[in-house]
């Protein structure tokens, strides 16, 4: 179904919405944009966050065995987050805490009209989602809405017409056209062990696991307990992830760790379930504090 | 219910194997036959997690652990009676086969042998041999079963070091490859990456199709089902694609040994 709503009823909107659910969306924090509750509709604003919104339904830290999951909305979505989601289901979906909020946190995707600086997304699926709950896109004076869920469809919702499909379509293959697609023939299979980029890398990367805890579809954890089990975000680029008792390690050295973070990504995920565990949202291209590119390597193998 | 909630269980008996090996006699409150070669994940409330395979399924689950680190040196702390936490089984075991299975075992490789050895046995298949390797006599686990083994198939015992008492062989395991009869066996590994990766070697020297070879690995574990990503060899989950895994699905991933 398809619905438009004007910018100035879009704001009393969300304040619908707040009025019946925790809505949640980019709110400006210090100079950043971050995923945070929204107290009114004018606290909304549809830009692209530096960290996605994965902590709301896979959090950071937490703890095992609970469930008293709560019921949100998330605004402002894009689609290389809402994407991973996706690819998350097919590892954590048989885990409890992670498949009951994945039911009740609601992600709303407001498609990219404009290229963001790092992103690549046109690589693979690009700013558009087929599959989502509600989805917006900003055709000038007014948002045009897709969904087949009648629950968040409101008043202030006005027939759309084809011609509104055609600017939203317009409007997203703006990015298409300014973006970069990356060439991934048979990138997992031509993609060796052996690159001399995992030394290189090794020789300027701190450790600093950021590009793990940027990334929407890093989905590695550890367990721990302290009086109870919580479990908390890992990252493979660290040494203690697969040491064994004794200090034994297969990955004792960085280079062998970094291989890893790609390989996984580029090549391992993809044998399993035929697609690349990388949504393009470019988030550890920008976070990495001495310019470590997922792109370069695609590029070493597909120049 | 989330896969990864232990259920409660209780230690109905325990003993020494050696000055760092114990056994531990659980109470099988999951009730579910596992298979050789699966594992369990052995669980101290507010402690933490390990998995251990299984070395017999009958008056409950027998693990037989090495003290390591930190949840293992727990482990060796408990008493008849203790609760303990259990979840499993989990992963894939050895092959179920009529065909002769030569079990090449090295330290706490012995216990996940045993539960090959007790499924054929009690199937009346003693198309069985062990060639298992310790450090020292005094290392060796099982002491009593061995000799009952020894009875029903061939059993070879080497040890790295000898002690005066020590009259058999001296030297790693595979050194008692000579005694392999039949090299169109299955070959069952288990034991330390090192020891693993010379017995492979050894193998493939005698011919010895990959095929025919399984290896049962070892990797840092945290959920025992696939999702945490800690184990992983190439794109495979050693706590769901394996423990066991046939070596010819994994002998060109470069980090297999280290
Ligand atoms: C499939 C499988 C079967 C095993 N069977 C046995 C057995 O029958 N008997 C036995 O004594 N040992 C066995 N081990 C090894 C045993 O799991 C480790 O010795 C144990 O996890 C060490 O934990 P720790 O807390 O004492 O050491 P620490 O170094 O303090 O380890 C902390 C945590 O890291 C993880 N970890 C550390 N080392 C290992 C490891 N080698 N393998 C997997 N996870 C690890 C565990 O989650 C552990 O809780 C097996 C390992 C695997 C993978
Ligand atoms: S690997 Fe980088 S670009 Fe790909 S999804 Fe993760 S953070 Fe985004
Ligand atoms: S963000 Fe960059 S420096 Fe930090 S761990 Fe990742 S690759 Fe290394
Ligand atoms: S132990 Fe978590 S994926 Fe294997």
């Amino acid at each position: 179904m398809m619905f438009k709503i004007s910018k100035k009823n879009f704001q009393n909107y969300v304040d619908f919405l707040i009025g019946k659910y925790e809505v949640w969306g980019p709110k400006k924090i210090g100079s950043d944009y971050v995923f945070s509750k929204l107290n009114n509709g004018q606290e909304f604003e549809d830009v692209r966050t530096v960290l996605s919104p994965k902590d709301l339904i896979y959090p950071p830290n937490e703890k095992l065995f609970e469930d008293n999951f709560k019921e949100i909305i998330v605004l402002g979505v894009k689609s290389c987050d809402y994407r991973a989601f996706k690819m998350l289901d097919d590892v954590l979906g048989i885990d409890s805490n992670y498949s009951m909020r994945r039911r009740v946190v609601h992600m709303f995707n407001f498609v990219c009209t404009e290229p963001c600086k790092f992103g690549f997304c046109t690589t693979f699926y690009g700013p558009r989602l087929e599959e989502y709950e509600m989805q917006f896109t900003d055709i000038g004076d007014y948002y045009l809405i897709e969904t087949n869920d009648l629950r968040f469809v409101n008043d202030l919702f006005e027939k759309a017409s084809d011609d509104d499909l055609k600017i939203a379509l317009e409007k997203s293959k703006n990015v298409y056209k300014k973006m970069q697609k990356l060439n991934m023939d048979k990138l997992s299979e031509k993609i060796g062990w052996e690159n001399p980029l995992w030394k290189e890398f090794s020789q300027r990367c701190i450790s600093c696991g950021a590009c793990n805890f940027a990334c929407p579809t890093c989905f590695c954890f550890d367990v721990y307990d302290e009086n109870d089990r919580y479990r908390e975000w890992d990252s493979c680029i660290l040494a203690g992830f697969s040491k064994l008792a004794g200090n034994a390690n297969p990955r004792p050295t960085l280079d062998l760790r970094l291989r890893q973070r790609f390989l996984h990504k580029l090549k391992f995920h993809y044998e399993n379930f035929n697609y690349y565990l990388c949504t393009g949202c470019g988030r550890c291209i920008e976070i990495c504090p001495v310019n470590i590119d997922i792109r370069d390597v695609i590029r070493s193998v597909n120049p | 219910m989330n896969p990864m909630l232990p259920l409660k269980s209780k230690i109905l008996d325990l003993w020494d194997e050696t000055d760092d090996i114990k056994s531990f006699l659980i109470e099988d409150v999951i009730n579910k036959k596992p298979l050789p070669g699966q594992f369990y994940e052995l669980s101290l409330s507010g402690l933490g997690e390990v998995p251990i395979s299984f070395a017999s399924w009958e008056d409950g689950l027998l693990f037989s652990i090495k003290r390591a680190g930190k949840i293992t040196e727990y482990l060796h702390r408990m008493k008849k009676n203790d609760e303990i936490g259990i979840r499993g089984p989990y992963g894939k075991g050895f092959p179920i086969t009529d065909k002769f299975k030569v079990l090449i075992a090295g330290g706490i490789g012995l216990p996940p042998a045993r539960s090959v050895i007790e499924h054929s046995l009690s199937n009346s298949d003693n198309k069985i041999q062990l060639l298992y390797g310790a450090r020292s006599p005094r290392d060796l686990v099982y002491k009593e079963l061995l000799n009952e083994w020894k009875k029903k198939f061939d059993v070879k015992i080497t040890v790295d070091v000898a002690d005066d008492n020590w009259s058999g062989h001296v030297g790693v395991v595979t050194k008692i490859f000579n005694y392999i009869k039949n090299t169109d066996s299955f070959f069952y590994i288990i034991g330390p990456t090192i020891m693993m990766k010379f017995a492979v070697m050894e193998l493939k020297k005698m011919n010895v199709p990959d095929e025919n070879i399984f290896l049962s690995m070892e990797r840092r574990m945290k959920c025992g089902i696939g999702i945490c990503g800690h184990c992983n060899i190439g794109k495979y989950y050693v706590c769901k694609d394996g423990p066991v895994f046939n070596y010819s699905l994994i002998k060109d991933i470069p980090e297999l040994f280290f």
